[in-house]
This record gives C-alpha cells, structure tokens and sequence, in this order.
C-alpha cells in the first residue's frame, strides 16, 4: 500500500503529507529548543552573577562557523530550486556542498569544544555553560540527524530520480525545510549564548 | 491505624507550597520564574498561533475545493 498524498499535494492543506508531517516535527522541535531559551531565561535573569559569555567563548571562530551554516543554507535552497528545474546534476553538486559545509560547521564546533574543555570549562563549571553545552550539543546532534538524511538522498537521488522524480523532489523540500530550521535555531544560539 | 500513625500520616500529606514560587523572602527567584515561564508562553503561542492559522486554512482550502 502506498502512502496517500505523498506525490501530489492534499487538496485541502496544499502541501505533501511529507511536507506537513516535517512541519508538524518542527512543531515539535520549537517546543523542545524553547523550554531550553526558557530555561537560559530563568537562570540568568535568577543569577547574581553571570559570566561574560563573550570573554570566555570564542565569538570570532562561532561566527565563521555561523557563515559556514547559513553558506549550507544557501546551498540547500539552490539544491532544491536545482531539483525543481529538473537539472540532477546542479543537485547533487549542491547536495555535495551542503554536506562539506555541516562535515565543517561539526569539526570547528568540535575544535571549539576542545579548546573550552583545555581552558577547564565544563558542563559542571556553571549553569550557563551547562546550558551552552546542552543547547549546542543538541543543535549538533541535530546538524549530525540531517547530514544523515541529506546524505542517504544524494547517494539515491539517481536511483529515485529515475522511478520517481516528482517524489525525490518533494522529499529534498522537507530536508531542506529541516536543514533551514537548524540554521534559523544556530542563529538565535549565536545570538543567545555568545552575543548577549 | 493507631493514632501516632494517623497523625503522621497527616503530617506526611500536608500541602505545602512551592519554595521557589510561593517564597516571599526571595523576589529575584520569583522574578527570574516569571521571566522563564513568559519565555516558554511566548514560544508556545507563537507555535499555537501556527497550528490555528494551519488549521484555518485547511477549512478554507477544503470549502474551496468542495465549491469547486
């Protein structure tokens, strides 16, 4: 049996049950990242003291890895218009950058990590880096999921795009949508833990 | 029940307030809740607000599509 409405949309929502079913996860996903921004909230406004989140992270090298993201986003969406037109080769070429740029944005993370670790700066030290590793760690464990999913679609997007090229479409529009949520959340962790 | 029990047994299941909510002593504890709850109600209206207008428009699309 096939899955209904997972080629051509559903008269009445407009969208693939795909496309609605990655919006609802994102739904989801709000929920999950907003009891967090809650929980960084609560504890800093309760704070006497909080640390100058600036001078104990390194906003140069979060902020090249913020490029490198929103350049990822960048790519999908061009990815995905690519796949739209029809051109397989300009997506999978897309395809191929967006996953060279998370590989990136997870390994300067994972420099970061180290360098803050040497310093002794631990998820025990304080409540907000307990908070900067949950939240971060989190969102990478997120970057890794998609990476995941992006890369089990290049690697079928051949095989796909000759039984079905209307569904391979579709399903790169919920990866992408995914992959620009993970982007919009980076951007308001950039701007939470390391700017404010 | 013998009446040294009776009487710890209501002692054990005396409601007590939150000390963190309901402290007088300790505004900026209570203040900093407050801060964290409207952050959270913020979140979950806007989040609320996607579903109802989804769920608006759903009800348009389909009187549309039934009229057609």
């Amino acid at each position: 049996m096939d899955i209904p409405y997972s080629i051509e949309p559903r008269a009445d929502t407009g969208v693939t049950n795909a496309t609605l079913g990655m919006w609802l996860f994102i739904a989801s996903e709000v929920m999950l990242f907003g009891s967090l921004f809650s929980s960084y909230a609560l504890l800093r406004t309760g704070a006497g003291t909080w640390p100058d989140q600036g001078a104990i992270l390194n906003v140069p090298l979060a902020s090249a890895n913020t490029l490198v993201l929103l350049a990822s986003s960048a790519a999908m969406i061009g990815g995905s218009r690519a796949l739209t037109a029809g051109r397989l080769h300009d997506f999978r070429r897309a395809f191929g950058i967006v996953l060279l740029l998370g590989v990136v944005f997870l390994g300067v993370k994972g420099v970061e990590y180290a360098e803050e670790i040497g310093r002794g700066l631990r998820p025990a030290t304080n409540n907000f880096l307990g908070l900067y590793f949950t939240l971060t760690g989190l969102h990478a464990a997120h970057v890794v999921g998609g990476l995941i999913v992006n890369a089990w679609l290049m690697a079928t997007s051949s095989r796909t795009w000759a039984t079905g090229p209307v569904r391979l479409q579709n399903r790169v529009r919920a990866a992408a949508i995914y992959w620009n949520f993970i982007d919009a959340i980076w951007l308001a962790m950039f701007v939470t833990l390391y700017l404010l | 029940m013998t009446m040294s029990g009776r009487a710890r047994f209501v002692a054990l299941t005396r409601a007590l307030p939150c000390a963190v909510c309901f402290s007088p002593t300790d505004p900026l504890v209570r203040d900093s809740v407050n801060v964290g709850i409207f952050v959270l109600l913020g979140v979950t209206v806007i989040v609320l607000t996607g579903f109802a207008a989804f769920i608006i428009r759903i009800a348009q699309r389909s009187r549309m599509h039934e009229s057609s």
